[in-house]
């Protein structure tokens, strides 16, 4: 090794140390300087879960200050518990919906998504009728007619299941995500690495990644949020549907249900024998899914007619 | 269950050069204060009607006014002055008025005439399996087709009705409108019965508490109840243009 001075210069561990120490620091002002991406709280804040009532009211102080600012107007970042003896479940009428793209866009506007780059967090795929039986491979996401309902075409909007079983809770590596006692599947945003090991394990292809910083208008923001839910996102970690869990819990229908124009989406609580959602179940041919992955999704498509 | 903490570990050390600096990276200049937040009503875009016949009427407006005026071309039948072939082949009179409309089951026209009526509802209900389905306008609107008069009109009382509750042809305006479901389902029963499940037709509100029922007619136009196609909204973006973006 002595032999093998190539023009290299020798670190002692002290200066080694002291280099480290500096591009550590620097490393670190830029991270916080910045527009103050991330503060000193911010840095160490705990999982949402392992989090006391106090430590999750400063959070959420801190959070609205910080997206009031940014955005100008004032925020409200709730953390509403789940309520007793609710199981939300969602179902969906391939028969009426005529893939209008409604849902999508009032999606984007209630749940604060990126415009630029766009993420959206429901896909309508277009299926030709008849011959096969729904291949996805050769369902199609980005038509473009005049009109629609077109002959010869259904439509079928795909979101998060809500997996009873879901696969991509079980492969994060660090518990970022996880299904809360209402069945939600919901991600903590500053917990998550970004690591997308979830999106490959998604088998729906509903979690969506903000791989550059998310361009939300401040004119288009949605002040009204939850933590789990839809409050302004990072750079760098993935998000997905919620069932709108900042109007759910709070008794409201999902923003897709109250936008869509011909009443294909029905939302309820499966525990509740009188709801819709229950009848539905009881009363259709109902299927759920790549129903072979035994995900087991809270999420029911039929057909009416 | 204890939980990985991986921003602690990879990032201890930073914070704690992180601490040196002090904190004056932290101050986050001016604090104005930001206006009042607004409800927003994800159930409706700008510039968009809320419901769907509106939404419907809209985009029908929409094309009449791309297509513009379109002049009929009426070819003259020689042996029946002041008739006229339209482009389908039916007699027409000298306004345009296509004379099967004049005969039972709908003379109704015959008196009830103004040329928007005739364009929004009846020929409307011509095209609509309504008409098909011999459902004509006595069936809702009441009285008796067959008059000469318009004093018989208003007094007989036709027995041609599968309307099971008569009462219901005495309601105008707004209450009719509120009362559709009772009109609509006397012939569509298990569509009918559908809506009151909550599976046909849309419901808004709230789900474990005060809801409103989308009553018919605010998606079907009941001169000619199938659906029209609308616009949809633009496609998804391909995903080249996140990379595009380099950030």
């Amino acid at each position: 090794m002595n032999g093998h001075d190539n023009g290299q210069k020798k670190v002692s561990r002290r200066g080694f140390l002291k280099t480290a120490a500096a591009a550590g620091a620097a490393t670190a002002a830029a991270g916080c300087g910045g527009n103050g991406e991330i503060d000193f709280a911010e840095f160490f804040q705990s999982h949402f879960k392992e989090m006391s009532k106090d430590e999750v009211r400063s959070v959420i102080k801190r959070l609205e200050d910080k997206y009031s600012s940014k955005y100008g107007k004032q925020f409200t970042v709730k953390a509403t518990e789940p309520m007793e003896n609710v199981l939300f479940g969602y179902a969906l009428d391939l028969s009426r919906c005529i893939g209008c793209r409604r849902c999508v866009y009032a999606c984007v506007r209630e749940n604060n998504q990126s415009r630029d780059p766009q993420i959206h967090w429901i896909t309508v795929l277009r299926f030709k009728k008849g011959e096969k039986w729904m291949d996805l491979e050769e369902s199609e996401k980005y038509y473009t007619p005049d009109k629609v309902p077109e002959d010869g075409y259904f439509y079928m909007p795909v979101q998060c299941q809500q997996c009873k079983n879901p696969p991509c809770t079980k492969v994060c590596p660090v518990q970022a995500t996880w299904t809360e006692p209402d069945g939600m599947i919901v991600v903590d945003y500053n917990w998550c690495i970004g690591c997308r090991y979830c999106m490959a394990a998604c088998p729906y292809g509903a979690r969506r990644f903000n791989l550059a910083e998310p361009g939300l208008p401040k004119e288009e923001a949605n002040p009204n949020t939850h933590y789990l839910g839809n409050r302004p996102r990072y750079r760098g970690v993935v998000e997905k549907c919620t069932f709108c869990v900042q109007r759910t819990r709070e008794g409201k229908y999902p923003a897709c249900v109250e936008i869509c124009p011909v009443g294909a989406r029905k939302f309820g609580n499966l525990l509740d024998k009188d709801s819709e959602v229950r009848y539905i179940i009881e009363h259709e041919r109902v299927f759920r899914l790549k129903e072979d992955m035994n995900t087991q999704p809270k999420f029911f498509y039929f057909f009416s007619i | 269950m204890r939980i990985f903490r991986p921003l602690l570990l990879s990032g201890l050390f930073l914070a704690v050069s992180f601490a040196f600096l002090g904190f004056s990276a932290l101050a986050t200049g001016e604090e104005s204060a930001p206006p009042q937040a607004e409800e927003e009503n994800p159930a409706k875009f700008e510039n968009e009607p809320a419901t769907f016949i509106e939404l419907q009427d809209a985009q029908e407006a929409a094309d009449e006014e791309a297509a513009g005026e379109v002049e009929e071309e009426l070819v003259p039948i020689p042996e029946k002055p002041g008739y006229y072939h339209n482009p389908a082949g039916e007699v027409v009179d000298d306004f345009g008025i296509i004379m099967r409309l004049y005969e039972s089951p709908n003379a109704c026209v015959r008196c009830h005439y103004s040329k928007e009526q005739y364009e929004k509802l009846v020929l409307r209900w011509d095209s609509s399996k309504h008409s098909k389905n011999k459902v004509t306008c006595i069936k809702c609107h009441g009285g008796n087709d067959k008059a000469s008069t318009i004093a018989e009109a208003k007094s007989a009382k036709t027995t041609d009705f599968r309307l099971t509750k008569p009462s219901l042809l005495t309601l105008h305006g707004e209450e009719l409108f509120a009362k559709a479901f009772d009109y609509c389902g006397q012939c569509h029963g298990t569509i009918y019965r559908d809506w009151k499940a909550g599976i046909h037709g849309k419901r808004t509100g709230s789900w474990n508490g005060e809801k409103e029922y989308w009553v018919c007619i605010k998606c079907h136009n009941p001169h000619n109840p199938k659906i029209r196609q609308i616009k949809p909204k633009p496609a998804p973006r391909r995903p080249a243009h996140i990379a595009r973006k380099g950030n």
